[in-house]
């Protein structure tokens, strides 16, 4: 089937270019050049990758990516002449599967594009925050925030926690969690999960009384929330 | 998050996993691409793979597709000093998830690693096989060739226990505190019960399966 792409990017003639020889591998593309009309193709159509330049005319790149993260689960690549690491980084947390920096070989950029497709078949994609039960949760940073307040989880505390969101309904054995969160750093038959999940507990309930890792007896733990 | 480092300069090896570990995550070091071969057969644990495209002993891209043979969902990630625009194409040809030239920002090595965790499908659940069981803990079901053994709540716990602990003998208290919280004259009574119904039920008349040693039990398959 023909793979569609939207294509946000404001200089015309490299616009042209890159189009005609994505249109040569086969993509059906539509390009717009400016962040406002990327948003409303998005909403008209359904496209199956979006190439995003940084530099338009009327919103932040970085802004717009994150808008099209929380509306779509379609992968993101940005395009780009920033070329600093600060920028990258920046992005790829902002929700991009992808960051190329211009001048593109424009043979990598359709072989980067087939990839993120396939990955598409196999996995979801989603941005770098958690929402739930009232909180968010920024995997970047590791901040948890409710209304009521915003706490600072440690480095592992953010990554087991992390795990646990995207196996959520799950029962997870306390040897799993183990083998993900610290493989072979520690001893397997020291308490070390037992006292993460005590700790995560610990703070989640300074942001709301709901109790959403559960212990299943005998066997390991289980989260389970509202979201999305 | 679990990463196999696989790369055979050991010094940018102890670096970088001394840097992601910092950073929180789980690492194992490869230096050969036979290490690297052994060690994903041995643990289907790995989140991501981050693969040195010149080891000493296997080429990369072949040790690629070994990898990719062996464990089909998790990511890889080329981080080498390869950097021409050929090698990139050809690498993600081949089946690379993503590709980093050195030398590197150990914070982009990050946010990439990051994407490709966030974006990959989450592997099924671990499933112990001990002998010709296979012991499923999210539906709490045991398989003996294809064919479901059904186990009460209990039952299932004292083998998931003793599965989980193979190679080691479990004592009657550790099994009473881990499986019913508790350790009590009571609930021995109702341990040796349960361990007698489930031998019945996996077929285990001459105790071979679970085997009884002062007291004290293990798995034996």
């Amino acid at each position: 089937m023909t793979k569609k792409i939207l294509f946000i990017e404001d200089e015309r003639e490299f616009a042209e270019v890159v189009i005609s020889y994505l249109e040569k591998n086969n993509f059906v593309v539509t390009g717009v050049s400016l962040g406002q009309s990327g948003l409303q193709k998005l909403e008209e159509n359904s496209y199956d990758l979006v190439i995003l330049d940084l530099g338009l005319p009327d919103m932040d790149g970085l802004k717009l990516c994150q808008k099209i993260r929380e509306k779509k689960k379609i992968p993101i690549l940005i395009l780009t002449a920033r070329d600093k690491i600060e920028d990258k980084v920046i992005g790829l947390n902002a929700g991009a599967d992808d960051y190329l920096v211009k001048p593109v070989a424009l043979r990598e950029l359709v072989i980067r594009t087939k990839r993120l497709m396939k990955r598409d078949l196999k996995g979801t994609f989603r941005s770098s925050m958690f929402e739930f039960e009232g909180i968010s949760f920024n995997t970047v940073t590791g901040k948890l925030t409710s209304e009521r307040k915003s706490i600072q989880l440690t480095k592992k505390e953010r990554l087991v926690l992390e795990y646990l969101l995207l196996r959520k309904g799950r029962v997870l054995t306390r040897l799993e969690i183990m083998d993900h969160g610290w493989g072979q750093e520690i001893d397997p038959f020291s308490n070390t999960v037992n006292m993460m999940i005590s700790s995560l507990r610990k703070k989640l309930r300074q942001l709301t009384s709901h109790q959403f890792i559960h212990s299943v007896h005998g066997l390991g733990y289980k989260l389970e929330v509202n979201d999305e | 998050m679990r990463i196999l480092l696989t790369e055979d300069n050991v010094e940018l090896a102890k670096m970088t996993a001394l840097n992601l570990k910092k950073d929180g995550f789980a690492v194992d070091m490869a230096h050969t691409g036979e290490e690297a071969l052994c060690l994903l057969e041995d643990e289907v644990a790995y989140d991501a793979i981050i693969l040195d495209l010149s080891l000493p002993d296997i080429d990369g891209i072949k040790l690629l597709g070994d990898l990719k043979s062996i464990a089909p969902n998790v990511p890889v990630l080329a981080l080498t000093a390869r950097d021409t625009v050929e090698d990139r194409i050809n690498g993600l040809k081949k089946g690379l998830d993503d590709y980093l030239v050195k030398p590197f920002s150990h914070r982009e090595l990050v946010a990439r690693l990051r994407v490709l965790y966030r974006s990959h499908q989450v592997g099924n659940p671990k499933i112990i096989k001990v002998g010709d069981l296979q012991i499923n803990p999210q539906s709490q079901s045991v398989f003996r060739n294809g064919k479901v053994i059904k186990l009460t709540l209990n039952e299932f716990r004292v083998l998931y226990y003793l599965a989980e602990n193979r190679g080691r003998l479990v004592s009657t208290k550790e099994l009473l505190v881990s499986v019913w919280d508790m350790n009590s004259d009571g609930k021995k009574a109702k341990l040796f019960t349960t361990i007698s119904r489930l031998r019945k039920k996996l077929g285990d008349h001459n105790q071979k399966i679970i085997r009884t040693q002062d007291g004290h039990y293990a798995i034996n398959l």
